[in-house]
């Protein structure tokens, strides 16, 4: 909190002499090292499969999400618990790196702990630090505002999405959100000069609408230790893009961490702030609760095997209240891409998801 | 002393002169300041044209006298700072009075001003590895902005660096910021920035003096590892009121000082800066221009003579600074001392000194998101009563006394402001200590060619409740939850004693009349450290006291210097070599969170380092054309190695400690023109800081992550920077009251975009990096000073 507050205000305080400040360009050889295991797994209490990732850290060029040289196949990995119960990963045969756990026996509970094991197909084993399971308290109905974004910005307005929730009277909750939606776009027409059903259409569209799922960003991690026993109130974890008028799903999860989880994703965010003050931290290795077993305990893995209970909430935003004509002048056609919906925005659907109310 | 004994000589020499057949007859008189009428002691008086040829120096109430032949000779008087005489002279009776007048010269009138340091001290003198700043030359050296600065200043001696242009502290002989003591009047400062650092809070025009002791630290001071800088506020002018202001760009100041009482035994001394950095703020766009900055610093001082030899001075001193980030934070920090001193010559051998001190330091920060609003706060106290004897004999200098000191900390504070807000009030119990301290020391000379200055302090600390101790399991690394017992102590209760002897040795052989070897040992233990995980020291940044869990750290250095004056004491070259062992430094765990941490020992590492290197320095202090040359190379590593993989940083090897620059040149020089002007210049060049790039790349949530493995394996570019001023001195003739000083300064002349940090960022699918420059540009400033 206090550290970032600084850190903003250094930034502004360097901008203070503005003046002759200024940031350029460099190009320096990215120094490359011996790669590193990177952990990525989170077990929960919904049920399972939960993914977990293995790849290496290297040079990350391509626009691959995991380029072939960096994904692990042919690790062997277990998930097991604090009562002996062991499930063995079963790799996805489709995705590099993704290895599911789909034994529904170690679906996570609250109390218990957790923890991976992993033998790389070089031999080296690593295995992680139990991580115990904590509750989470229930989210409240979700609080959603209309904002208009400043005009000059050429961005879309935003629903802010903010949670209500109660921190249990017990110190030592730590949190962390995560939300995604699915908005009903336009292609090819708008919904002025064109009412909103799915005819093929003469002015060039097949499917002019669709469901185009949108991702919140990981928002930042919150500790009780300064609220503990109090109403985490009107907090914002996501300020969802409105490209359309129309209905909106949104649904917030949120998770429980232990106190290591938090303090892994605290340096992750820290890392992501640097801006070149020097009141940033000294950066390190992000190394989290996976280590090497064996001979050389002192290596360590990246990433974070973690357990988290969840409690979720959902939103159907119906985007009535919004005067349509009024959004058409500000913004045009700016948002409404030519011709078929489907093929204009990846990973879209003409029918929203399972779970949702039906296309209205 | 010293013309006395020259004249004596003189005396003796003309006396034994065998007689001539010729007889001799004597010239004599009293060379005096045109202006004050005040003898000039030391001038030499230089017989040029006659028959006879010698010449002599005036003794210290400008009383000369030569023996000459009959005739008539053409006598020259000179003196530094003076425009030179020569008087034709007729010698025919026995003795001839010739008193002579001397007009200071205007452009070198500041050397007049006694330092109270024998021109050969470089040489002569005891004590190495000392900087003293010269206040009168600080005012023709370029800086930024238009603003003297005693601690930019400092940057341009050998072995005094900084982690980067702007930063707070400064780092000698390889040592981190808060391991310098700053005293101002005894008092110690914990804070000693403006602006987030980019000035200093310290007003040069109150100061009478700087000494800064980067080694050979006096027995008499410690609780530091790396430096003492002792400043001292001016005593106030018994004579009569005087006043000087200035008007800058970021600054205003004024300072007058005087006699408060008709028998002039009560001087004063008052002054003030005060800033207005948001005229400049509000030139910048949104959302820059609703920042707010401000900050102000007032020193004052109170001197009664109590009769011959005996003083009593008050001093007081304070500095604020607040910066407000529009809807977020207002931070802030303040300093206040007091000292009260109490100074007595008991014989004409023996003098006492009796100080009371009082230090305060406060950092606040109000946040101001709706529904978090808070004030959070930590603060220092220090108090300190000390008494001192110096014992001065012709072979003995004998100091002792001894001190005790009362530290309370409020490692940090929060509580909800306003109405709606989440959150909870919380404080960190104050950690509190004493500490006692008492030292000997001895200089002594046996011989002319050797002194010896040995010396022990011996101090003992102790932690006292109420507080907390955490016992950690053994054989595991500590973490919140090793902790297997929390002991309790309640008020008064000792926690935890450390301590010791701290031996201080230094050593000054004379190889020749203008060349010495010395040499220099010395311990110190600090038990008071500033937490702080940033690579350059912040407001937010707190102190900690010694506890079970954090001993004290340890610092021995040892240093080796040669030193010679040439041409008469106008050039001063020294080399020096050093090297340093430092134990139980203070490192965090990755990750560590600081602030507020009721465990915070649990995140704190133990550090060793080692520092080594070399100073060299040349300058030259006469004439009008001064200057330094001073080069460094100097190494900096320290080592955090447990058995515990997560507690080690770097793997448990050795790394470059942030401000580890090995090479460092500055060149800086001060030209006396005609008409007032002053031509002043700084080349700076350093190595440029460590820092970490990344070493590898990965995917986490979908997000490119660097892998930072190895600290500070990496440089930026070195730095370099070339500064030129004007400085117009408004006098027109010596001992004028009222004039004018102009100041215009280009700092960074040939607008080197010197890297301040280099940081990474993703951009699509390659890494990019990118370098901030602090001051990329020339920066010009102008700057007006009135004297009356």
């Amino acid at each position: 909190m206090t550290n970032r507050s600084i850190h903003s205000t250094v930034t502004i305080g360097l901008l203070l002499f503005g003046l002759t400040a200024c940031i350029e360009p460099v190009s320096l050889p990215i120094r490359q090292t011996e790669r590193r295991l990177v952990v990525e797994g989170l077990i929960t209490n919904e049920p399972p499969p939960y993914p977990i990732k293995l790849t290496y850290s290297g040079n990350l060029q391509s626009n691959l999400l995991i380029p072939e040289e960096l994904a692990i196949n042919g690790a062997v990995a277990f998930v097991s618990d604090d009562e002996g119960n062991r499930a063995r990963l079963e790799q996805d045969p489709l995705n590099p790196a993704f290895y599911w756990m789909r034994d529904p026996a170690l679906r996570g509970q609250p109390g218990r702990r957790y923890s991976l094991s992993v033998q790389l197909p070089d031999g080296q084993q690593y295995v992680s630090k139990p991580e115990l399971m904590t509750p989470i308290a229930a989210l409240e109905p979700l609080d959603v505002r209309y904002r208009r974004q400043r005009q000059d910005l050429a961005q879309s307005d935003v629903y802010d999405i903010r949670i209500n929730t109660q921190d249990p009277a017990t110190p030592g909750n730590y949190y962390r959100w995560a939300s995604y939606g699915y908005l009903l776009r336009w292609a090819g027409t708008d919904p002025l000069s064109n009412p909103p059903f799915n005819a093929p259409d003469p002015r060039g569209c097949s499917v002019c609408t669709c469901w185009v799922p949108y991702y919140g960003p990981l928002g930042e991690v919150l500790s009780d230790a300064l609220i503990n026993g109090n109403r985490i109130a009107n907090r914002l974890v996501w300020s969802a893009p409105v490209y359309a008028i129309g209905p909106h799903y949104v649904e917030v999860r949120q998770f429980s961490l232990t106190r290591d989880a938090f303090q892994y994703w605290q340096r992750y965010e820290q890392q992501s702030n640097r801006t070149g003050s020097l009141f940033d931290a000294q950066p390190a290795s992000i190394e989290g609760n996976v280590r090497q077993a064996g001979d050389d305990t002192t290596r360590l893995a990246l990433g974070y095997f973690g357990a988290s209970a969840v409690s979720r909430q959902r939103v159907t935003i119906p985007g009535d209240t919004i005067n349509y004509a009024r959004f058409m002048i500000r913004f045009g056609k700016k948002f409404i891409p030519p011709g078929n919906c489907l093929s204009a925005y990846p990973q879209s659907r003409f029918e929203p998801p399972l779970g949702w109310p039906p296309r209205p | 002393m010293k013309p006395i004994l020259l004249y004596t000589l003189l005396i003796i020499c003309t006396l034994s002169t065998p007689t001539h057949a010729q007889p001799r007859y004597v010239l004599r008189g009293v060379i005096t300041d045109a202006i004050t009428g005040k003898p000039v002691a030391g001038a030499s008086v230089a017989v040029r044209r006659g028959a006879g040829r010698g010449g002599t120096r005036a003794d210290s109430l400008g009383r000369y006298r030569l023996s000459l032949p009959a005739g008539f000779f053409s006598v020259a008087y000179t003196s530094v700072g003076y425009n030179p005489r020569v008087r034709e002279v007729s010698i025919e009776q026995d003795e001839t009075v010739e008193n002579v007048d001397l007009k200071p010269d205007i452009r070198q009138m500041d050397e007049v001003t006694v330092t109270g340091r024998a021109p050969d001290a470089n040489v002569s003198a005891a004590q190495m590895s000392v900087v003293r700043l010269d206040m009168k030359t600080l005012k023709n050296i370029p800086v930024v902005f238009g603003e003297v600065d005693v601690l930019k200043a400092l940057m341009l001696q050998p072995g005094i660096t900084s982690a980067g242009e702007g930063a707070a502290g400064f780092n000698v002989r390889g040592g981190a910021a808060d391991q310098n003591l700053v005293l101002l009047d005894g008092a110690p400062i914990f804070n000693t920035s403006h602006l987030l650092g980019l000035l200093s809070n310290l007003n040069a025009d109150a100061i009478q003096d700087v000494t800064l002791y980067k080694g050979g630290i006096p027995a008499s001071y410690g609780g530091r590892l790396s430096s003492l800088l002792i400043l001292n506020t001016k005593p106030g002018n018994s004579e009569r009121i005087e006043a000087t202001g200035g008007i800058g760009l970021l600054t205003s100041r004024l300072l007058a000082n005087g006699p408060l009482t008709r028998n002039r035994k009560l001087t004063f001394v008052a002054g003030g800066r005060i800033a207005y950095p948001n005229v400049l703020l509000r030139q910048f766009p949104e959302p820059t221009r609703k920042n707010r900055a401000f900050f102000y610093d007032l020193n004052g001082r109170l001197t009664y003579r109590l009769g011959a030899g005996s003083q009593l001075s008050l001093t007081a001193y304070h500095a604020y600074d607040n910066f407000k980030f529009p809807q977020d934070t207002l931070f802030g920090w303040q300093s206040t001392l007091a000292t009260l001193r109490w100074s007595q010559r008991l014989t004409d051998q023996l003098n006492l000194n009796v100080t009371a001190t009082h230090s305060d330091y406060r950092f606040f920060l109000d946040g101001l998101t709706p529904q978090n609003t808070y004030r959070f706060q930590s603060d220092v106290r220090q108090q300190d009563v000390r008494a001192d004897w110096i014992w001065a004999t012709k072979r003995h200098r004998l100091e002792w006394g001894g001190g005790f000191t009362r530290y309370q900390l409020g490692p940090g504070a929060i509580r909800p402001t306003g109405s709606d807000t989440n959150i909870n009030p919380q404080t960190l119990p104050t950690e509190q200590a004493v500490e006692w301290a008492g030292y000997v020391s001895d200089e002594w000379t046996p011989v002319p060619w050797l002194t010896v200055q040995a010396g022990i302090r011996w101090v003992s600390f102790t932690n006292q409740g109420p507080g907390v101790s955490y016992q950690f399991a053994e054989g595991q690394a500590r973490t919140p939850q090793s902790i297997t017992d929390t002991l309790r102590f309640g008020a008064g209760q000792p926690l935890v004693r450390y301590g010791g002897p701290e031996p201080r040795l230094i050593a000054r052989v004379k190889l020749a009349a203008n060349t010495s070897l010395k040499m220099s040992y010395n311990r110190t233990r600090q038990f008071l450290q500033l937490i702080s995980n940033t690579t350059s020291i912040s407001p937010a940044d707190f102190w900690k006291l010694s506890n079970p869990n954090v001993p004290p750290q340890v610092g021995d250095q040892v240093a080796v210097g040669v030193f010679q004056n040439l041409r008469n004491n106008e050039y001063e070259v020294s080399v020096e070599v050093y090297q340093k062992r430092l134990t139980d430094l203070v490192e965090y765990r990755n990750g560590a969170t600081l602030l507020l941490n009721p465990t915070l020992d649990a995140d704190l590492l133990r550090a060793t380092g080692r520092a080594y290197g070399m100073e060299v320095s040349v300058q030259k202090t006469k004439g009008l054309l001064t200057g330094l040359l001073a080069y460094t190379y100097s190494r900096t590593l320290a080592r955090v190695n447990t058995t515990f993989a997560l507690d080690q940083i770097n793997r448990g090897n050795e790394y470059p400690a942030t401000f580890d620059r090995p090479h460092n040149l500055s060149l800086s020089s001060q030209w006396k023109w005609k008409r007032g002007w002053t031509f002043g210049t700084n080349f700076v060049y350093t190595s440029g800081r460590p820092t970490t790039y990344p070493d590898g790349t990965y995917r986490l949530n979908g997000v490119a992550v660097f892998d930072f493995s190895q600290r500070n394996a990496d440089r930026l570019p070195d730095y370099h920077r070339l500064d030129v001023s004007f400085t117009k001195d408004g006098r027109r003739e010596p001992g004028q009251r009222r004039y004018a000083n102009w100041s215009v300064s280009f700092y960074n002349v040939y607008a080197r975009r010197n890297a301040y940090s280099v940081y990474f960022q993703r951009f699509n699918t390659t890494t990019r990096s990118y370098q901030l420059s602090v001051f990329g540009t020339i920066i010009p400033s102008i700057s007006w000073n009135y004297n009356y």
